[in-house]
């Protein structure tokens, strides 16, 4: 069960609308996102909801409820939704949100990481530009083999939508500040947010698509191994996370604590595990071992 | 900036709860650099490994459940009790490669000069400790905002080793981060007073000695909410506009609220301005046309001008010779002149489209009116308005110059013009109503001299300097009766003025509703068939 923050002064059909999609989301995977097209655009191409949203904001400025901050809000972008099974922001005034174009101060493209829909809400069509994989290679593993190339323009019009398939291409958003986007993502099916070189299109890095996951390779990374009260269980449990970032960091982590109990986990990942970055780094951490032994 | 070096742990640490309690005892809020004295507290406590650990055991055993000490892959709560708070932050190294370097640099806010709007002190907890360089200026009770020049003072560069605890005074101090050698951790000990969130951090520009930024503090973010309202909003969102306006605590936030108000208003009128930009491309265009018209064949304007100079000319003559000749209305000459004026209105909105209409229905030529992307009484309109819009400026230069020459007592103010702008717009529906008869007839433009006629009664019975009320219960009769005394400086309540403007729109209405009328009775007997 995946625990959303969810606006909690969202308007009715809003806040309906959020749940409605969580529970589909959660029960059907990222692959459900346009089985809610239909729905979302109608919500969202009707003035009168965000104009509703809006004012629920201004209130709770009025009342102070805002004072000391408010989760739901954040720098030109309104927080519908956070969970790690769906998104729903409200975006103004930039082309640079994460993941969704370029950022002038990274000078990079990036992919974007989950399935989405996009509602474009603009005074004039804009024009969106597509990149896309090439042959053979996957965002979720960051080698030699990841290259992406341009794949076509396309023209959207007010209310009309753009749907991200994650898993082989991302836009790239214009620099037309009138534009509000409202964007409904799904879990990321890509384990990493990858940059690219705005003009080369050669891979610059990548960061790990959830937030969360990351956080957890951080605590698992400051794990103190001699401590009498170590989270084996704990960690043992993070051996099988669905993120491979994180299986991994757990069975590094565990591998300093127990290396017999590492070892186990490490073959067990070079025999099953479903990633082919893990069962190859799994078997090198093997033949390691066996050169050391 | 204080610096405290200490060299021994105390030998009975103090807890996270016990150093919360202490400081709510010990610390006045008002007094920030009262927390210094909590700096050995603080520096036992950062002896304890277990106070993190503790936090990730928890943070991993309850993973599923959202709940976790670690708000970001930097920072970890450890407790906090009313305006006090504990944290660890945490100090990676930076990546070799310079453009990861950049991008990492940005998301720890490495290199950044920074204020605080809260206070606190830190120790070190692991690791060798980041070093920051640090200068303090004065806030007072001026506001600052990005671009505004500051007092800097430099206090050197400092490292928050093992040994160290710094105070940093909200407000007040100044610093910057640089990645330590190895992947270290600072303990803080925050003051949050409670209108933190109505107040601001800054990014600085140091060589420049200026206030940057804004730090996307909490405040900030409220402010950058309002802009939401620019995009989506309705009559309530004025309202609560209006209200943070007059009421919000934070300065910034009343600004941005009047700012997102101008926006809106001043949105609303180019919208409404770029509404109305392709009917004014088409009043221009007929303007253009009919100057076209004059210059190719001149004879017909020329002699036109040549009527109205010696009409002129007769009645200037006329004022300054003969003082005691009765024109009109017991020899106030401005009364002729008046009516002149609205006469030519008449002639220009009335006579003008039907007349230009038949000669079209003739040609066979009505393209440019059924086939234009504006609706036909628009088109029309135009043609009305631009046929007696030059007429009536020539009319008026006139009638200005007549008034300073003879010394006519004439008041040529904005409410004369609006009277005309009034009378043209209900003549104009005259018009409109008119060209109907044109279209559904053909050859009926001899219908508009008749019109011209019965209007040229009513002028010659309405001009005149002395007001009459009954005047204001009739249409094209008001907007002539508030002419006249917009011209001769009679009192003009603004009832009249609501008068005239209520029956010329009505007056448009109907004529346009006999337009479409006319219109559709022309298609269904198929005289419109090719258009």
């Amino acid at each position: 069960m995946a625990h959303p923050q969810i606006m909690q002064w969202a308007p009715p059909a809003i806040a309906g609308f959020v749940r409605e999609a969580h529970t589909a989301l959660e029960r059907h995977g990222p692959e459900h996102i346009p089985v809610l097209a239909q729905r979302f655009r109608e919500l969202f191409s009707q003035p009168a909801p965000l104009s509703e949203l809006v004012n629920a904001c201004l209130s709770r400025i009025l009342a102070g409820a805002m004072d000391n901050g408010d989760p739901a809000v954040n720098i030109d972008m309104l927080l519908m939704c956070y969970s790690p099974v769906m998104t729903l922001r409200v975006i103004k005034d930039r082309p640079d949100v994460p993941s969704f174009s370029t950022k002038p101060w990274r000078a990079a493209l990036m992919n974007y990481p989950a399935n989405t829909l996009i509602l474009v809400v603009a005074p004039r069509p804009i024009t969106v530009q597509w990149y896309c994989l090439a042959p053979g290679a996957d965002f979720d593993v960051f080698d030699a083999s990841l290259q992406i190339c341009r794949e076509s323009d396309a023209t959207v019009g007010n209310g009309e939508l753009i749907h991200v398939e994650a898993r082989r291409r991302f836009p790239l958003l214009p620099e037309q500040g009138d534009a509000i986007y409202i964007a409904l993502g799904s879990a990321p099916v890509n384990a990493q947010v990858v940059s690219f070189d705005p003009v080369t299109l050669a891979p610059l890095g990548a960061s790990m698509a959830s937030e969360d996951h990351s956080v957890l390779c951080v605590m698992l990374g400051l794990l103190d191994p001699r401590r009498p009260d170590y989270p084996l269980a704990a960690v043992s449990d993070l051996t099988a996370h669905p993120d491979h970032h994180v299986r991994w960091a757990a069975a590094t982590a565990l591998g300093k604590h127990s290396r017999n109990a590492a070892l186990h986990v490490v073959r067990d990942m070079a025999a099953h595990d479903r990633h082919k970055f893990l069962r190859d780094a799994a078997c090198r951490t093997l033949q390691h071992c066996g050169g050391a032994r | 900036m204080r610096k405290q070096l200490l060299t021994c742990r105390p030998a009975h640490p103090i807890g996270v709860e016990e150093l919360l309690a202490l400081a709510e005892r010990e610390v006045d809020p008002r007094e920030p650099a009262a927390l210094l004295a909590l700096a050995e507290p603080l520096y036992g406590l950062a002896g304890d490994p277990a106070l993190m650990q503790t936090c990730i055991n928890h943070s991993l055993a309850h993973w599923r459940q959202g709940s976790s000490h670690f708000y970001s892959s930097q920072s970890c709560h450890i407790a906090s009790r009313g305006v006090f708070a504990i944290r660890i932050n945490l100090w990676p190294l930076l990546p070799a490669d310079p453009r990861r370097r950049a991008i990492l640099a940005d998301v720890l806010s490495y290199f950044d000069y920074h204020d605080h709007n809260f206070s606190f002190i830190t120790a070190n907890y692991f690791g060798p400790g980041y070093a920051t360089e640090m200068y303090s200026y004065q806030r007072g009770d001026t506001a600052v905002y990005p671009g505004k020049a500051v007092d800097l003072v430099y206090h050197g560069r400092h490292t928050l080793d093992a040994n160290t605890v710094l105070l940093y005074e909200q407000y007040r101090d100044i610093h910057m981060q640089l990645p330590p050698a190895r992947l270290s951790a600072s303990l803080n000990l925050m003051m949050t007073p409670p209108d933190a969130g109505l107040t601001d951090q800054f990014y600085f520009d140091i060589k420049a000695g200026r206030v940057r930024d804004y730090v996307a503090s909490a405040s900030h973010k409220r402010v950058n909410a309002l802009g939401f309202a620019r995009h989506f909003h309705d009559g309530q969102t004025l309202a609560l506009l209006q209200e943070i306006l007059e009421t919000h605590p934070c300065s910034r936030t009343r600004v941005e609220a009047a700012r997102v108000l101008v926006d809106g208003v001043v949105g609303a009128v180019r919208s409404c301005a770029m509404s109305m930009l392709p009917v004014a491309w088409l009043l221009i265009a007929e303007v253009r046309k009919n100057l076209l018209l004059a210059v190719r064949y001149p004879l017909q304007p020329l002699c036109g001008i040549a009527v109205l100079l010696g009409i002129f000319a007769a009645v200037a003559l006329g004022a300054a010779r003969m003082p005691s000749l009765a024109l009109f209305e017991g020899g106030d000459n401005r009364v002729l002149v008046a009516s002149f004026v609205c006469w030519m209105v008449a002639i220009g909105a009335i006579g003008h489209v039907p007349g230009e209409l038949e000669d079209d229905i003739k040609a066979g030529l009505l393209e440019p009116v059924f086939l234009s992307r504006h609706p036909v009484g628009v088109v029309l309109l135009a043609r009305a308005m631009a046929g007696s819009a030059l007429g009536v400026l020539f009319c008026f230069g006139m009638l200005a110059g007549l008034a300073a020459w003879s010394g006519a007592g004439v008041r040529l103010g904005w409410s004369a013009v609006l009277a005309l702008v009034l009378l043209e717009l209900a003549l104009g529906g005259i018009g409109l109503a008119t060209a109907g008869i044109v279209i559904l007839c053909k050859r009926a433009a001899g219908f508009a001299p008749l019109v011209q006629l019965g209007l040229a009664v009513l002028i010659a019975r309405g001009v005149s300097t002395v007001t009459s009320d009954t005047m204001l219960h009739f249409p094209i009769a008001s907007a002539i009766e508030v002419f006249g005394r917009a011209l001769f400086g009679t009192p003009l309540p603004a009832m009249a003025t609501v008068a005239a403007t209520a029956w010329a729109l009505a007056t448009l209405g109907a004529s346009w509703l006999a337009l479409a009328l006319c219109v559709r009775q022309a298609r269904r007997s198929g005289s419109l068939a090719h258009y």
